[in-house]
């Protein structure tokens, strides 16, 4: 408003002292507007920045001042499964979407279908301080470079109701018990499903690398669960919470900590353990979309999710394992024990990171394609 | 020379509407129709001429397809019989009720798509307000877990969802007939039964027709109620979306959504043949 006026005051000035043509006064009076118009704006626009992941994990890119230190308006996507984002990336998403957060497993598979920019490793200047049992992880890396940066993680457990289940199930077979039938949760969870039912079937410890025979014994045991003992087969994590806190269920097929976190929300405590075949493991990583509009500003936001201030915010609200080592010491002793920081390698021996089924084979191992066949068929069951 | 009628120049005002038609639904259609020949190779789309998208279709998802129109067939079905029901009492026996009661109808479609389908969550769960009230007057000793997380929810979430669709075009024909044609009908000694199949039904043609349209199509489409309230009961949608998604497979995807589409309007032709036939005197 002040340029205008400012813009006005100079032309009464000008046209004061001197004799100026009507056609000068209207070149002078359409200047005036244009400065008015472009003036009133602010100085710095504010630059938009699209994330999208699952509802929580824009936790830490909320804390502190890191939004405003960088004039961004922040819009995030909330997804309800990782293949969301494939999906979304593949509909228009590439070109307009600064940063994903994604399951370990799909990224050599995103990285194929050009989804990804490999990651600068140089500008990662925390990368150094991430638990290197995870960076070091082939799957994160595609012809060589670094697809993603991981950030968060934990298990698949087996997760019970306390006021119905007393005694923790040692085994995941103990939800096929009589007691539980019609009270079972699944989720539709296509690579989680397999992370645990491969090895609980197959005896193997990876359990998404398997034969095709093995494949289809798998999917038929999880066919087994779904008709003859599943109260549903849930769409997301969400819904198996919300089952949950309605006593619907009891025992669950497949699991994630945070559950616990949204059902206590809403009132009903729920437990999880880990069985004695062990479990799948996660890890989530931060991702660069191909062609991704703002890129300085999405290693800054990879870089702040990373550090210790917002990790352990990220930790304690969603009851989440996180990368950052210097982070650790600063977390709950309950927390810090339940993720097992101290003896990283043991907890991966319980529950392990498994890799997705391989694209192509000689035919000795099933898969992804193959992988996607046969949960078709547990899908139609 | 003669003068150009004025609504050739008029229908240049169409334009911005054809503009956006064609750049949001034709275009797009277009699109998935040419990808629905492409095929796939490592996770890319390549440029080809092939049907075995389509023959895929119909040897790997027949099962899956049948049973998808089954349940839209069945949910098109109720949703028409309810909707004329309720747009006959409205018309001819609610008297002054008829405008209030036909407000309350349509206010439904005031209600998000997910907060109904998390109503009935609600109100089918073993714990929800149902069952209590079954246990409650003595119709069932337990609760009845067959409500929800089955196909029952399917077919009672998108009918309740869909109701209001129905019953406007069939109220909108209903309107056209005067009680003094079928108070005419009565003197002359039709029936109950004979007043509605002779009288009514005819002229309720279009709209019953409109309404299944639209009750059959939509569900034959849809694939979030199934997935929240069908625990697990996978309708084609699913499939079609897990082509899109974790398969990178967008032309069969394509080639599969075309095909319900097809066989959906098939249907829908059949249907409206079959009425006209059975509706004629």
């Amino acid at each position: 408003m002040s340029n205008r006026k400012q813009g006005l005051g100079a032309l009464a000035e000008l046209s004061a002292r001197s004799a100026l043509s009507r056609r000068h006064v209207l070149a002078g009076a359409a200047a005036v507007g244009t400065m008015a118009a472009f003036g009133a704006r602010p100085a710095f626009a504010k630059t938009t920045m699209t994330w999208m992941g699952w509802q929580g994990y824009e936790t830490p890119i909320l804390s502190g001042s890191f939004l405003a230190d960088n004039d961004i308006d922040f819009q995030p996507t909330f997804i309800s499964s990782n293949e969301e984002i494939i999906t979304k990336l593949q509909a228009g998403g590439i070109g307009k979407t600064d940063l994903i957060t994604m399951y370990f497993g799909y990224l050599p598979l995103m990285a194929e279908g050009e989804l990804l920019e490999p990651i600068d490793t140089a500008k990662i200047e925390l990368l150094p301080k991430l638990i290197p049992q995870f960076v070091a992880q082939d799957t994160i890396k595609y012809q060589g470079n670094l697809m993603g940066v991981p950030w968060n993680w934990g298990s698949l457990p087996l997760m019970y109701d306390p006021a119905v289940v007393t005694t923790p199930p040692e085994s995941w077979l103990d939800i096929l018990k009589p007691e539980h039938k019609g009270k079972v949760a699944m989720v539709d969870d296509p690579l989680g499903n397999l992370l645990i039912w491969g090895t609980v079937v197959t005896g193997k410890p990876m359990g998404t690398i398997l034969t095709k025979e093995e494949m289809v014994q798998v999917i038929d045991k999880l066919i087994e669960i779904k008709t003859k003992h599943a109260r549903a087969f849930f769409p997301s994590y969400g819904d198996m919470s919300d089952a949950f806190a309605r006593n619907e269920i009891t025992v669950s097929a497949i699991g994630w900590e945070a559950v616990a976190v949204w059902t206590q929300a809403k009132g009903k405590t729920i437990k999880y353990t880990i069985p004695k075949e062990g479990t799948g493991m996660f890890m989530d990583c931060l991702c660069i979309p191909k062609d991704a509009p703002h890129m300085d500003l999405s290693y800054k936001m990879i870089n702040h999710i990373i550090s210790p201030e917002p990790q352990k915010q990220f930790a304690t609200e969603q009851s989440a394992g996180i990368t950052n080592l210097d982070t650790v010491p600063m977390l709950p002793k309950e927390l810090a024990e339940s993720y097992n920081y101290a003896d990283i390698d043991g907890f991966m021996q319980k529950a392990r990171l498994q890799p997705v089924p391989p694209t192509e084979s000689d035919g000795s191992v099933a898969t992804y394609d193959d992988f996607l066949n046969e949960y078709q068929r547990l899908s139609k069951a | 020379m003669l003068k150009r009628p004025a609504w050739d120049r008029q229908n240049w005002l169409l334009l911005p509407a054809a503009l956006i038609f064609i750049g949001a639904f034709a275009a797009p259609l277009l699109y998935f129709l040419v990808i629905s020949f492409w095929s796939v190779r490592a996770r890319i789309m390549r440029p080809d001429l092939t049907f075995k998208n389509y023959i895929a279709t119909w040897t790997d998802y027949y099962d899956a397809m049948a049973s998808t129109l089954l349940i839209a067939f069945a949910i098109g079905a109720l949703t028409t019989i309810l909707a004329l029901a309720f747009a006959y009492a409205l018309r001819f026996k609610c008297g002054r009720f008829e405008m209030p009661l036909l407000f309350l109808a349509l206010i439904t479609l005031f209600g998000g798509y997910l907060v109904k389908i998390y109503a009935w969550k609600s109100i089918l769960g073993r714990e929800g307000i149902l069952n209590k009230f079954l246990l409650w007057a003595g119709i069932i000793d337990e609760p009845l877990g067959a409500l929800l997380y089955s196909v029952n929810g399917v077919v009672i979430t998108l009918t309740y969802f869909l109701l209001p669709f129905a019953i406007l075009p069939i109220y909108g024909n209903m309107r056209a007939i005067r009680p003094a044609t079928i108070e005419s009908a009565r003197d002359l000694g039709a029936g109950r039964w004979a007043v509605l199949r002779d009288v009514v039904i005819p002229q309720c043609e279009k709209g019953i027709v409109i309404a299944f349209t639209f009750a059959f199509l939509i569900s034959a489409g849809d694939y979030v109620t199934p997935r929240f309230v069908g625990g697990g009961a996978a309708m084609m949608g699913h499939f079609i979306e897990l082509q899109f998604s974790l398969g990178f497979n967008w032309p069969m995807g394509s080639a599969m959504a075309f095909t319900v589409m097809a066989v959906s309007l098939a249907l829908v032709l059949v249907f409206r043949g079959l009425l006209r036939r059975t509706l004629q005197p």
